[in-house]
């Protein structure tokens, strides 16, 4: 996993003189589970719309497949596969002329397009449905069509921007189930949640940015050794009160036989990280 | 099939999903065209417009004078008390009153031309018109038709050569003190009594030979020069003005440029729902995103004109006199307008309420300067001179010419012309200021 799928070099992407990124520069190897974390307003979807082509940086460049985003767009759109974090479907109109008409936008025809809307429909379990607007559908199955639409021209890299959010249990095992799967056929995967347990079970790799910098990036085990422990276990030799172990660390005068270290979740280091304060989207 | 043609099919298939909806933008206009038709329909001539008459005088000659009135194929007279006819005009019930009082009959004598007959501290020879003042156009055609029956009924009253002759005989006698001034006045009053004389004597003779010659035989009231109407359009003597043929082109256009705004607002609500960029992540240029909703806008827009045209010409007497050809050409023309006039919308507003306040006043604006509410003969000297630079103005033109006026193919292709001139100059605004995010 040496080569990159999408490289990421100084972006920065401001709003009215604020910035969302700033001077952000990131790798994403090619063939990897990328788990993009950030509290809200860290500058995760501004990053994702400027993957994605439908952004421009105010500074900075991205290549996707090394093709540069803002030089040949369409090469990029025609690689890479979006799932946006709202629902961007058209909810009056059916589950199959939604994905009929994805399909063709993204220059799919004839049997093509009817094998890959077969396929989208079996991979969101929705033949069943097909006939049905969007409208109708429950959230979960909403979902899973959101992502089926993406993934029509069969792109290399992917980019699910909060895929779960909202969906029942059932629904996001399926939904991680299909990442999983296609990331077992050879795509490349760049996964954004607030859902911490979701990227230490999907995620290999992992990034975290707060206020539009990147904090770290690394492989998710040593992410989850970047902190000391900050709790212990231990068994002295004999009973004694709280108090006198209390006094004997402060101390450092009692004699330990047994310690034993917590291990952090991903959680609490990317609480430790980017702190405990709510960050509600502005 | 490109991606400009999934989009219009998306777009299509996103409107005719609201069934109701779309059902909406033919039915509306379709009513709002009958009924402005129906109001501005002038039809053969025949309608009328209702007179109060108040008769304090009584006697024959206000009678006739009434009668004379009443004739007239444009007015319908009716007699009332003074009470009932000035609360008539006070509730806005009746436009016009006159109110003839006592003796006023005695001034319409045939002298009265030439001075009055009557004089003194009696003499009445005032017509109050009682008028709402919402109505003044109605109250200056009543007051021309009465003076012309006024005329006919002092005419009338010297019919008979013999009080002809007398009356020219008193004038006569009148200017005698003017010596020799007003040369032109005696020569008429000679010659006025050298007729009565002849047409006298020529009455005699009749009736000694037997013949059934009454006296004022020969005697004319017909005035000098008769107006004869014809009516002038180019698809010729035929033709005549189709009042629905004008108001469904208005009443069409008005809705239309209102389902413009609309569709604007339906970019708005995909740009806020994410869609938008979702069609440009499939490599779909923004270009063709943009031109593809105008392109349905079109397509709905030549929808509601077929059908609305099509009812016109079925029900309603609406003829293509300068060919199909023609009137498809100024079709195709207004829909890429209203389609680029959606772009300009949706790029010079950023917001709904924008949209809503923007657009809703452009819209008014538009059809009010064009014609389309009321004939633009009415308008203003400055809003008429403005027509060419009013796109809207070649829309209501191209129909009038493509249908009532027949002004044939060559001002067809000028009115569509004009529109997508127009329509490339908004489109390409629209295409550079619409922001995506």
């Amino acid at each position: 996993m040496t080569e990159s799928s999408i490289r990421i070099a100084g972006l920065t992407v401001t709003y009215g003189g604020v910035k969302a990124v700033d001077d952000f520069s990131l790798s994403v190897p090619t063939g990897a589970i990328f788990g993009l974390l950030g509290p809200n307003g860290a500058g995760k979807s501004s990053t994702i719309r400027c993957i994605s082509t439908v952004q421009t940086p105010q500074a900075g460049t991205i290549t996707v497949a090394g093709v540069d985003t803002q030089q040949h767009p369409n090469e990029v759109r025609r690689s890479l596969g979006v799932v946006p974090q709202g629902l961007a479907l058209y909810d009056n109109l059916s589950v199959l002329k939604n994905l009929q008409l994805f399909g063709g936008l993204y220059g799919l025809g004839g049997k093509l397009l009817n094998d890959r809307i077969g396929w989208g429909l079996a991979l969101a379990q929705l033949e069943d449905h097909a006939d049905k607007r969007v409208s109708a559908l429950s959230g979960g199955m909403q979902r899973r069509l959101n992502i089926a639409a993406s993934l029509l021209h069969d792109p290399k890299i992917l980019v699910f921007d909060e895929p779960t959010a909202g969906v029942d249990p059932q629904s996001r095992n399926h939904i991680l189930e299909t990442i999983r799967t296609l990331h077992q056929e050879g795509r490349t995967v760049i996964y954004t949640t607030h859902y911490m347990e979701e990227v230490e079970a999907l995620c290999d790799r992992v990034a975290i940015m707060d206020a539009g910098k990147l904090i770290l990036a690394d492989t998710l085990a040593q992410v989850l050794t970047q902190t000391k422990p900050r709790s212990f276990r231990f068994t002295a030799d004999a009973p004694m009160d709280t108090e006198v172990v209390r006094n004997a660390l402060r101390e450092a005068g009692v004699s330990v036989v047994d310690i034993e270290s917590e291990s952090h979740t991903l959680e609490q280091v990317f609480l430790d990280l980017t702190g405990r304060g709510l960050r509600d989207a502005s | 099939m490109s991606r400009f043609f999934w989009v219009v099919r998306k777009d299509l298939a996103v409107f005719f999903a609201d069934k109701s909806g779309a059902v909406m933008v033919i039915v509306v206009p379709l009513l709002l065209g009958v009924m402005m038709g129906l109001i501005f329909h002038t039809g053969d001539g025949t309608s009328t417009m209702d007179v109060g008459v108040v008769n304090e005088d009584g006697g024959p000659t206000i009678v006739a004078l009434i009668q004379r009135l009443d004739a007239e194929q444009s007015l319908k007279v009716q007699v009332l008390e003074r009470t009932v006819a000035r609360d008539k005009v006070a509730a806005g019930k009746l436009g016009v009153v006159l109110v003839f009082g006592a003796n006023v009959g005695k001034q319409l004598t045939a002298t009265a031309m030439f001075g009055g007959a009557e004089t003194g501290a009696k003499r009445n020879n005032v017509v109050p018109m009682w008028v709402d003042p919402s109505r003044a156009i109605e109250a200056n055609i009543v007051k021309g038709l009465l003076t012309k029956a006024m005329m006919e009924t002092m005419f009338s009253q010297v019919s008979d050569p013999k009080q002809l002759g007398q009356m020219f005989t008193d004038l006569l006698a009148t200017t005698a003190g003017l010596g020799d001034s007003q040369p032109e006045l005696k020569r008429f009053i000679a010659q006025g009594v050298a007729f009565a004389t002849e047409s006298q004597l020529a009455a005699e003779k009749s009736s000694a030979t037997g013949t059934d010659a009454k006296p004022g035989d020969g005697f004319s009231l017909a005035p000098p020069l008769d107006v004869v109407r014809e009516e002038i359009v180019a698809a010729g003597p035929t033709a005549g003005f189709n009042s629905h043929a004008h108001t469904f082109a208005g009443m069409l256009m008005q809705f239309l440029l209102f389902m413009a705004i609309s569709s604007a607002k339906g970019l708005f609500a995909e740009r806020g729902v994410g869609t938008l960029d979702r069609l440009r992540m499939t490599a779909t240029s923004p270009a063709s995103i943009l031109l593809g909703a105008a392109g349905a806008v079109a397509v709905i827009c030549l929808l509601s004109t077929a059908v609305i045209f099509g009812v016109g010409a079925l029900f309603f007497g609406v003829e293509f006199r300068s060919g199909i050809l023609a009137f498809g050409l100024v079709s195709v023309a207004q829909a890429v307008f209203i389609g680029s006039f959606m772009l300009l919308m949706a790029g010079l507003a950023n917001s709904d309420k924008q949209l809503d306040g923007v657009g809703t006043m452009l819209v008014l604006a538009l059809c009010f300067v064009s014609g389309a509410w009321v004939p633009a003969f009415m308008l203003p000297d400055f809003i008429a001179a403005a027509g060419p630079a009013v796109p809207t103005r070649w829309i209501l033109d191209g129909f009038a010419g493509a249908t009532w006026r027949g002004l044939g193919l060559g001002h067809a292709l000028q009115s569509a012309g004009g529109l997508l001139a127009f329509s490339v100059v908004f489109s390409a605004i629209g295409l550079k200021r619409f922001r995506w995010a």
